[in-house]
């Protein structure tokens, strides 16, 4: 028998199995897991020492490694028979003697993923209870003051008006930037679907939004209409970001532009006459959703033109 | 869970249909007062024939069907119910109507501000419901929608 005590002392469990499925050889760590001597287990079959082993993932990736020489890589949960439950991540390869496996232990892992995954639930849950919560007094705020605006049209004084539209046009916005939280925050993604859509038209719309705030804004057509195939309310929530950070006081001449038909690559263009600070264009949910798109986002400055260029996954 | 919404069952506010059946009241039941004032106004503006009444929780909505409404005359012609509401809350005020003989027939919507996950759209419709109503925020689409429904 071939002398395998070089394995002995190593920090992850070994194993070897014979083609007929027989323990040849178990490591000290193994064997402090599984709670048994070298006595016990060598020469024995393994479902004889672990009745229902054969109905396992283990099992049948043992024998089709050794039917198929070739090498696999997977987690694998072990329940032990007295009540303990590990996750192991086990590298099975073939050698002369039958197949060689290598376990290392990472339940501790694999419990902090799962914390993590309901970690996130739970943050998924909060801000859609929290969007839910703020879209009802957001909505009687617009509804209220529009009927401000239409039933005291001839008593309420100019510049009382022109409060209520920056009202009314500041609680659409929050609506509508609530509204994409939902959707972003994953739990109404089975709502999602692709659409298509005029991506500049869009984009019109948005700026009309501001241009009831009194932004000096041109909309400059540069080209044709922009249609295409994504998420449209994902998308109308990232020009709102977008909008929100570059335009300045001063006068604004926006356009938006398709860069690579092919690559799905687009760039909305500021030219304007104040100055730029240095401010964060692209924040996080505007970056969490084109990486929704699989896409990237970057932004170029030069000469007072601010550039905002932005890809989404190929049709 | 099933998640397959039957799309026709939620109203378009671009595409009313009428709902509403007779001359008895229209009722809404909503706890939020803001909001019925805005139901208010906006039915006013509709110019609509039937009576409107407001109750602020499904309590008393309920109580006004047992003790006042037992003559079809004042039968409700349409009833616009929201779901989050203390006390009884939208649904069981819903299959507690549906399981009255005499209100069997009453066009009922369930009307959502906070609300519009699929769970509680397909709640409402197999609870009998006959719509489902995202609340218009514009004043425009509160009133024509009294004008059509």
């Amino acid at each position: 028998m071939r002398d395998y005590s070089v394995l002995d002392d190593l920090e992850e469990g070994v194993q070897i199995i014979s083609p007929d499925l027989r323990y040849i050889y178990l490591n000290k760590k193994l064997l402090s897991e599984i709670q048994m001597t070298s006595a016990e287990t060598v020469g024995h079959l393994m479902k004889e020492k672990f009745p229902g082993i054969d109905k396992t993932q283990i099992y049948s990736e043992i024998i089709s490694c050794i039917r198929h020489k070739k090498t696999k890589k997977f987690v694998n949960e072990f329940k032990f028979a007295d009540g303990r439950q590990s996750f192991y991540e086990i590298v099975v390869q073939a050698i002369q003697e039958g197949v060689i496996l290598f376990s290392r232990d990472i339940t501790k892992l694999k419990r902090g993923e799962l914390l993590l995954k309901e970690t996130n639930k739970d943050l998924e849950q909060f801000t859609f209870m929290a969007a839910h919560t703020l879209r009802e007094p957001l909505k009687l705020i617009e509804s209220l003051s529009e009927l401000l605006i239409i039933d005291y049209e001839d008593t309420v004084p100019y510049e009382a008006k022109e409060l209520c539209r920056k009202i009314l046009t500041q609680a659409t916005q929050g609506l509508h930037m609530i509204n994409s939280l939902r959707e972003i925050s994953g739990l109404k993604n089975k709502d999602m679907n692709k659409e298509i859509f005029s991506l500049s038209e869009m984009f019109k719309e948005n700026i009309n939004i501001f241009l009831l705030l009194n932004k000096k804004i041109y909309f400059l057509e540069h080209q044709k209409n922009i249609e295409i195939y994504s998420y449209s309310s994902l998308v109308d929530f990232f020009i709102k970001k977008v909008l929100q950070n570059i335009l300045r006081d001063g006068k604004n001449n926006l356009c938006i532009k398709r860069v690579d038909e092919e690559k799905q690559i687009f760039c909305i263009e500021n030219d304007t006459d104040s100055k730029w600070d240095n401010m964060d264009i692209i924040d996080r949910e505007s970056m969490k959703i084109i990486e929704r798109h699989l896409g990237k986002v970057w932004t170029e400055l030069s000469e007072g033109r601010m550039q905002v260029y932005f890809s989404l996954e190929k049709q | 869970m099933d998640f397959n919404i039957n799309r026709n069952f939620m109203i378009d506010l671009k595409k009313l249909e009428p709902m509403a059946r007779g001359n008895g009241p229209i009722i809404v039941v909503d706890d939020n007062e803001d909001q019925l004032l805005i139901i208010k106004i906006c039915y006013s503006k509709a110019k609509r024939k039937n009576q409107l009444i407001c109750f602020t929780s499904g309590d008393t909505f309920l109580s006004y069907l047992t003790e006042k409404n037992k003559n079809l005359s004042s039968m409700p012609s349409l009833v616009l119910l929201d779901i989050n509401m203390p006390g009884k809350n939208g649904f069981q005020v819903l299959e507690e109507i549906r399981s009255r003989d005499e209100y069997r027939d009453v066009p009922i919507i369930i009307m959502f501000t906070a609300s519009d996950s699929e769970q509680d759209v397909i709640k409402a419709e197999k609870l009998r419901a006959d719509a489902f109503l995202s609340k218009p925020s514009h004043i425009g689409d509160y009133v024509s929608f009294f004008e059509e429904i």
